[in-house]
């Protein structure tokens, strides 16, 4: 190097120490950087401070690939990006709002309604969120990012625990209700059972009472079995953390007890039948299938300890109820005997239609002359 | 005859002459990582325009680096990397294959200094642009022609 060179230089480095500006390059890389992070807002304004920068001081992006290019190329990204999040942010505050379940009462119709709205909603949830997503144009690493920003957690959260727990809240204060009933409906069937007990060793009861009770305690057994059916269908399905109020909330409400004087009564109520019709049978079958299926519920919610010692007596009650084997029609026998009642009329017809031609004469007969 | 001749002549200069097209060859600052053979890709991922092998460099440089910070313009690379004792020039040939490469020592009053906190961009307009090299707190300006100014001159 030419010394009159160094010489310049040594001048230049000992004269020139700068209070230096931002580069544009690192503003630009810095927009990158914060976008790729989905930070939109320092993206922007690290493209809005690099723009300044060059607006005062044109030679800073001499042949403008800067102004032309790579700046409105980022903050295109940026501001996709910051609508994209806006509007992610305005559909999680609505549907965090907005998913509400009204008033359908007590019955397995309302639960399964709840249920569906709560799907429903889920659904509508990621539709809106999916479409939003794609509402807009974006680099892929900047929609890499976007992927893991946390306003798609939270949307990912409500959609598929968020609406539940809301489900979970609306059943909270439904169980209390539900228990409540439940447990006046068994005490009343309870009583009827006792009133019932006390009528049939009564030397003066008469059959139309004893039929009016039995009436009485098969609408309350349905009833008490409708209430437990709700109770179980808010269990249903995977045995998820949102349901654990609930769980509590029943087993602290004694559903258990509940639960297991419906089997009792449903063993004493398959003992007393002396015999059923296969029709009859089949039904038996069917309420046992449903009260093993809610055990299976309970005991998997710890609900209610599981009854299966119990049930297997239930199960044995039925297997000893008598079927009623109704007489088959001998349809061959009816056959012949019909057969031979034919046959023995067509003879008869023959043989009478046989006699009357012997004993009348043909009409063009003519009688011989007498000589 | 003798205008015809010489019209005739430069009709046939100009159809000999090479044919050009405007090519500004010049990049914004990249940071490009150093593979083991001491080589870097002109360029990101998939796009570059080229390999530098930078083995002659940096055995100069008494250094072994991670990155190397690098710019183009008018068709020479400058390069530089934290705590490099000079900045460098890289003229490629017409071979395609190799460049020559020149150190600049911007603090030529220490010879132990090192370069810290480097930039490198291109600072003028479409006439004439310079390499604004910033390091440790100061910058300089080198022209299309090599010269250092605290300017672009």
């Amino acid at each position: 190097m030419k010394s009159a060179n160094r010489w310049v230089m040594l001048f230049l480095v000992l004269l020139a120490p700068l209070v230096q500006a931002q580069d544009i390059q690192d503003l630009y890389e810095q927009a990158k950087e914060a976008l790729k992070s989905a930070d939109y807002q320092t993206c922007l304004d690290k493209v809005a401070a690099a723009k300044a920068e060059i607006s005062q001081d044109s030679r800073l992006d001499p042949n403008g690939v800067f102004m032309k290019r790579l700046l409105p190329e980022v903050e295109l990204n940026g501001q996709n990006m910051a609508a994209i999040l806006l509007a992610l942010d305005e559909l999680y505050d609505t549907s965090q709002s907005g998913v509400t379940f009204p008033d359908l009462g007590l019955s397995q119709e309302a639960v399964n309604n709840y249920y569906s709205q709560a799907r429903d909603a889920s659904d509508e949830l990621q539709r809106k969120r999916d479409e939003i997503l794609a509402s807009r144009e974006l680099a892929p690493e900047y929609r890499a990012a976007l992927l893991k920003a946390p306003v798609l957690t939270r949307i990912e959260k409500l959609a598929s625990t968020g609406i539940m727990e809301k489900l979970a809240g609306k059943f909270s204060q439904m169980v209390g209700t539900l228990t409540d009933s439940l447990a006046a409906v068994d005490n009343r069937f309870r009583m009827a059972e006792a009133r019932l007990a006390k009528v049939q060793k009564s030397a003066v009861a008469s059959k139309q009472e004893i039929e009016k009770i039995k009436s009485d305690m098969a609408k309350l057994n349905a009833e008490r079995l409708s209430y437990i059916n709700t109770i179980s269908e808010m269990l249903a399905g995977e045995a998820s953390p949102e349901m654990e109020p609930i769980r509590v909330a029943l087993s602290e409400n004694q559903v258990d007890d509940v639960f297991r004087g419906v089997i009792e009564s449903e063993i004493r109520r398959v003992k007393g039948i002396a015999i059923t019709d296969s029709a009859g049978y089949k039904e038996l079958l069917k309420d046992y299938d449903r009260i093993r299926n809610y055990n299976r519920i309970f005991a998997k919610n710890n609900v209610a300890p599981d009854q299966t010692a119990l049930l297997a007596s239930y199960e044995a009650a039925i297997k000893a109820v008598p079927i009623e084997v109704p007489k088959r029609t001998n349809w061959t026998m009816i056959y012949i005997l019909g057969g031979l009642a034919v046959l023995l009329l067509l003879i008869g017809l023959y043989r009478l239609s046989a006699g009357n031609r012997k004993k009348s004469p043909p009409s063009s007969y003519q009688q011989p002359q007498r000589p | 005859m003798k205008k015809a001749l010489i019209l005739i002549a430069l009709i046939a200069m100009a159809g000999c002459s090479k044919q050009l097209v405007r090519f500004d060859q010049y990049s914004v600052a990249m940071n490009l990582k150093v593979d083991a053979d001491s080589s870097v890709f002109l360029g990101d991922g998939d796009k570059f325009n080229g390999v530098l092998f930078l083995s002659p460099i940096l055995k100069k440089e008494n250094a072994t680096v991670t990155s190397v910070k690098v710019i183009q313009n008018y068709g020479r690379y400058y390069l530089c990397a934290e705590d490099f004792k000079n900045l460098w020039v890289i003229q490629p040939a017409d071979d395609g294959t190799s460049g020559k490469y020149k150190a600049i020592d911007v603090t030529p009053e220490d010879k132990t200094d090192a370069l810290k906190n480097i930039s490198l961009a291109r600072y003028g307009d479409d006439e004439k642009t310079c390499v604004r090299f910033r390091f440790n707190g100061k910058e300089i300006f080198i022209n299309k022609k090599g010269g250092l100014n605290e300017e672009c001159k």
